[in-house]
């Protein structure tokens, strides 16, 4: 018995014990009284805990999970809410975008007559999950790590640059007004 | 006249005593050479490349991610989308690259049969595509596009409760045999496609083309199930070799 419980690499489907003896932690599964492997990867029997893990060898899935960062591109903004695509999930890119809506209710209060005026077409932004049970992933960019981090003059299209805690176009000389991130023009996209 | 016929008779008795082995020479219980190689297509988040005979299937997996269109997706858990496509090089004449009824078809029995494996219910309103692309047939394709799907999903580090093998297996000049080739499954009395989870026990896909009395039904199911397990091994050398595995575990 002893022999049994050593870590070992292991196959899904791979009976790792009984649930008389461990319960199932990450990794793993229980089925018919019996604990299997639902990964490929090393199992680690944990019996301090009672419980027995399998540490993935495989890729770590990127998903869209409450609490997390996201970068996204702003779609279509209306008055109270605005549709983004989230093109990278806490740090990783993404291989097709998933679809979330900050809601105005998720901006501070000095945007909360328009949604307009956090954001605008094609800006990217940095936001938080804070709901994925809906059909759409809600976001929040409540707070001063989050926000606009690019955004782009609505008359010509060019960068907009940070210049004394106001957004100005280089080009036109127009200023506009966001609701900017900390990290404004600071962000790794690639 | 009489000589003719004793001719005939003489070159039935030689089939027959050749049809010991089949047409390419192997057993009756003996699958065609099988390899596969997981990890091959870079842009994919998990591939798969399978040789069957002389079956060559590319499989890419993608996901799980937003199921589109969206209107599709289910609250509750994802969904297992399965893309099955034979090239229009893939058989001798050439084939419309459009797909039929039949490529529809096996794409849903593919995904049938590999549900039951899959962690569905861990991601709800998403979606896993599986991608076949058979660039040469031989006969068997489904069962060897299933192979082939399983190791890719595994390669996606998608959870499951078990890899899924498959194997047909048939009846050719009423013998049962493992592993028809396009030959035999042309030739042949009938065919039976079988997928099987080797740790669980469980069968996820069961057909039959052509009619069999139960007795030898049964047999062809038994033949099948033993020609998964040897597909298992396959599929497990193929992540060994990925991933460094070390020693598995016996249960």
């Amino acid at each position: 018995m002893a022999k049994k419980m050593e870590d070992k690499d292991v196959f899904p489907g791979e009976k790792l014990a009984v649930i008389e003896v461990l319960q199932e932690g990450p990794g793993a599964y229980q089925l018919d009284g019996n604990v299997r492997s639902a990964e490929l990867g090393r199992a680690k029997y944990d019996l301090k805990d009672r419980r027995v893990k399998v540490a993935k060898k495989t890729r770590d899935l990127v998903l869209p999970l409450e609490g997390l960062d996201v970068m996204a591109e702003v779609g279509s903004v209306m008055r109270r809410d605005a549709r983004v695509d989230i093109f990278r999930i806490d740090g990783k890119a993404v291989t097709k975008p998933w679809t979330g809506e900050v809601h105005v209710s998720s901006v501070e209060r000095e945007f909360s007559r328009d949604m307009a005026m956090a954001m605008k077409n094609s800006d990217i932004i940095k936001a938080r999950i804070i709901n994925t049970k809906n059909r759409m992933i809600l976001l929040s960019v409540r707070g001063p790590e989050y926000g606009v981090v690019y955004g782009h003059c609505s008359r010509c299209g060019t960068l907009l640059e940070l210049q004394r805690g106001r957004l100005n176009c280089s080009k036109c000389d127009r200023g506009e007004r966001r609701k900017i991130a900390s990290s404004y023009g600071k962000e790794e996209l690639a | 006249m009489s000589k003719a016929k004793k001719t005939t008779k003489k070159k039935r008795t030689t089939k027959k005593s050749k049809a010991k082995t089949r047409y390419d020479g192997r057993k009756a219980n003996e699958l065609r050479p099988t390899t596969i190689e997981s990890g091959v297509l870079p842009n994919a988040d998990g591939s798969a490349y399978i040789e069957m005979g002389r079956n060559k299937i590319l499989v890419g997996v993608f996901g799980p991610r937003e199921m589109h269109p969206r209107r599709f997706a289910k609250p509750n858990e994802a969904t297992l989308r399965c893309r099955y496509h034979m090239s229009p090089f893939s058989v001798d004449p050439r084939r419309s690259p459009a797909p039929s009824r039949r490529d529809v078809e096996i794409g849903m029995v593919m995904s049938w049969a590999i549900q039951p494996a899959v962690f569905l219910e861990k991601y709800p309103r998403s979606v896993i595509d599986v991608y076949c692309e058979v660039l040469e047939a031989d006969g068997g394709t489904r069962t060897a596009c299933i192979n082939a799907a399983t190791v890719a999903l595994v390669d996606a580090g998608i959870p499951m409760r078990d890899l899924v093998s498959s194997c047909a297996a048939g009846v050719m000049d009423g013998k049962v045999v493992l592993d028809l080739g396009d030959y035999e499954d042309k030739e042949g009395e009938a065919d039976v496609p079988v997928a099987y989870m080797p740790k669980l026990g469980k069968i996820t896909l069961l057909q039959m083309d052509g009619v069999l009395p139960v007795k030898t039904f049964t047999e062809c199911v038994d033949l099948a199930i033993e020609g998964c397990l040897q597909v298992n091994e396959i599929q497990r050398e193929a992540l060994k070799k990925k991933y460094g595995i070390s020693e598995e575990a016996e249960e």
